[in-house]
């Protein structure tokens, strides 16, 4: 099964597109300073809006391997429950997609993530990423969306197979 | 895994080393 990251997807579409056409994709890029003076809760609304964009394109990928008969698992931050949703209520491919969210409740514990990972302490990252954790979960409610806590680490994986 | 299941999605953020699940779930599907 080919494991696809979504990473890639964001470097392509901040790549090919341009500014005027999708401001989400580049606000963060271009007005770096300006974005880490806003409150959290516009900080999540742009990183909500950037998954939502994204989600335009990552369908594209998902209905090109069901169509090609390609699995795959496509991994990485961005994803949208919005098109999860969309994803898992479409009756034409019912049955053939499943969604998960990897979660981390503990704020503490995202600012370790990030330290033993990139070497540094990142405070307000951590925040945003907190909050987007919280703002998943909340979409998810109610619908076929997967929540996996990430912790403990050893067993995440044997968890996220245990539910599909 | 179930055979079903042809495309899944994880998403994923700050989930301590991403790498590390990703190494993880390709052994897993080989």
């Amino acid at each position: 099964m080919n494991i696809v990251q979504v990473d890639d997807f964001q470097c392509l579409v901040e790549a090919a597109t341009k500014e005027c056409d999708y401001p989400v994709f580049h606000y963060w890029k271009n007005h770096f300073e300006e974005a880490c003076r806003q409150s959290i809760e516009k900080k999540l609304e742009i990183m909500t809006s950037y998954a939502d964009e994204l989600s335009v394109f990552l369908n594209i990928i998902v209905k090109n391997h069901l169509e090609e008969k390609r699995p795959m698992i496509l991994e990485g931050d961005f994803i949208s429950p919005c098109l999860c949703k969309k994803l898992l209520e479409d009756a034409s491919i019912k049955g053939r997609v499943a969604c998960i969210f990897v979660t981390e409740d503990s704020k503490d514990q995202i600012i370790k993530n990030y330290e033993m990972r990139e070497g540094s302490i990142q405070e307000e990252r951590a925040e945003l990423s907190f909050h987007y954790n919280n703002w998943l979960k909340e979409q998810s409610q109610g619908t076929d969306i997967k929540l996996i806590s990430s912790r403990p680490w050893e067993t995440a994986v044997q968890r996220i197979m245990e539910t599909l | 895994m179930n055979a079903e299941k042809e495309v899944i999605l994880i998403g994923e953020l700050a989930v301590r080393e991403k790498v590390l699940l990703r190494m993880s779930l390709e052994s897993f599907c080989i």
